[in-house]
């Protein structure tokens, strides 16, 4: 069971700075909000522009439950009034980004926490990330069936489950990440899609669930800052 | 069948930029300091206000998943980095301001870039659709283009630039059609009502289509596809 409560952030960048706005979140945001409030990050990642929109940043925090999430907000906001850090951080981040989207999110109970993930080294050095709108109301139908019928097909070709998730406030939108070991796992991938009946019945039997799902890889980027 | 992936970019160019940042992009594929070779491009254009958005640059490069995969580890991992490219992508940025990609898998009868160059494909005007259909109805609708319009663009003053699914996203297509002269595109929208066959081409997408943006776009004047007087 996963209790967790999660925020994502998709950061649209100013200019050249996603590497400068990554590194300030991995090496001061998230040891701050991780000592100050137990928050940890679960991920940040430099979005990969030939997929998606660029250049973008993605970052995901983890909470134990509601509660944790609730002490974790009201610790840190107002932040003029009650973390100077943070303030300091938001300010000196406006040179990298204007503005941004954050979506709450509760995981499935089968989505592994942050603790489980680095664990069993699940992260890797690509992502696959899937937007996903459900049709009214079937969202827990969909992700019934993504654990019984397409996380064993989609493990069987090496994407592992980092979270299927579902937004705690928009009805029928949630998030899909999986993570893949190396680059070369996610060129299998791709190479063998339009030979790859199951996957294939599986795509188009989505709609039976689904509205729409869009899928972008996201990338942790490299250990100076990303100049891209 | 044409073994080929392609990169297709939308590039939020500073407006009225649009012409300089198409031929930045090309440029780094002449940088005599960088060890690897690019791809060649296999179309670049803007759009144009006559429809859909604007002002935009797309660029659009002829690939395969293994050459993709190697330009993206050159970006995301240390051990691999493309230096050059990083210092264009810093040098530019007075050229454009974002953008959003796409990979497109062809359907087998789009051309390749060696097609289009062999008979010698050029166009004053090219109608760019994205279209969102029913999850399972991408590969037929790439099969009924192939069956109902592609044999009638000939006669219409028009070619076949591209017919794509979109790679990870699978409701969507991309099709891009290219008038020789701005008549082929009025031709091509007399016959989406005059012509049996292109009109029920129209009746069947416009059964289909669940969302869609279309654009028309001017070809980069540097590259092969632009008209010259």
């Amino acid at each position: 069971m996963n209790d967790c409560v999660y925020i994502h952030e998709c950061i649209p960048i100013e200019g050249g700075a996603r590497g400068k706005m990554i590194d300030m979140i991995r090496t001061r945001w998230a040891p701050h909000v991780g000592n100050v409030y137990g928050v940890r990050l679960l991920g940040v990642w430099a979005e990969v522009g030939s997929t998606a929109a660029w250049p973008q940043v993605r970052v995901q925090w983890e909470m134990d439950d509601w509660d944790h999430f609730a002490r974790a907000q009201a610790g840190q906001l107002p932040m003029e009034e009650r973390d100077v850090f943070v303030t300091d951080l938001w300010n000196q981040a406006l040179e990298y980004r204007r503005g941004g989207h954050s979506a709450l999110l509760r995981a499935t109970a089968y989505s592994p926490d942050v603790a489980t993930i680095e664990a069993d080294g699940l992260m890797g050095e690509v992502v696959l990330h899937e937007d996903v709108r459900s049709l009214p109301g079937r969202m827990a139908d969909y992700h019934a069936a993504l654990e019984s019928e397409y996380r064993p097909l989609a493990e069987a070709r090496g994407l592992r489950l980092i979270g299927a998730y579902e937004h705690a406030l928009v009805p029928n939108t949630g998030i899909n990440l999986w993570g893949l070991r190396e680059w070369g796992q996610w060129q299998a991938l791709m190479e063998s899609e339009p030979h790859d009946a199951e996957l294939r019945e599986w795509s188009d039997r989505q709609g039976e669930w689904l509205e729409d799902i869009d899928g972008f890889l996201v990338a942790v980027p490299p250990t100076g800052a990303l100049r891209t | 069948m044409n073994p080929n992936i392609y990169l297709h970019e939308y590039v939020r160019t500073v407006p009225g930029r649009e012409e300089p940042y198409l031929a930045s992009v090309l440029s780094l594929h002449h940088e005599p300091s960088r060890t690897k070779l690019g791809h060649p491009a296999f179309a670049q254009f803007r759009s144009v206000q006559t429809s859909g958005r604007w002002p935009m640059g797309i660029n659009i490069w002829e690939n395969t998943w293994a050459g993709q995969t190697a330009d993206l580890v050159g970006q995301f991992l240390d051990a691999r980095r493309d230096t050059a490219m990083e210092d264009w992508w810093q040098r530019n940025l007075h050229l454009r301001r974002g953008g959003y990609d796409r990979l497109l898998i062809p359907a087998d009868y789009s051309p390749t870039l060696a097609d289009v160059e062999a008979r010698g494909v050029h166009g004053e005007v090219f109608l760019q659709e994205i279209m969102w259909l029913p999850f399972g109805e991408a590969r037929r609708f790439l099969d009924e283009l192939g069956d109902r319009l592609l044999p009638r663009l000939d006669d219409l003053g028009c070619d076949l630039l591209g017919a794509f699914r979109v790679a990870m996203r699978p409701r969507q297509v991309c099709t891009i059609v290219g008038a020789r002269e701005w008549a082929g595109l009025a031709e091509l929208a007399k016959a989406f009502r005059r012509d049996p066959a292109v009109s029920g081409w129209d009746r069947y997408k416009a059964e289909v289509t669940q969302q869609a943006e279309e654009m028309l776009l001017l070809p980069a004047r540097h590259g092969p596809l632009y008209r010259r007087p």
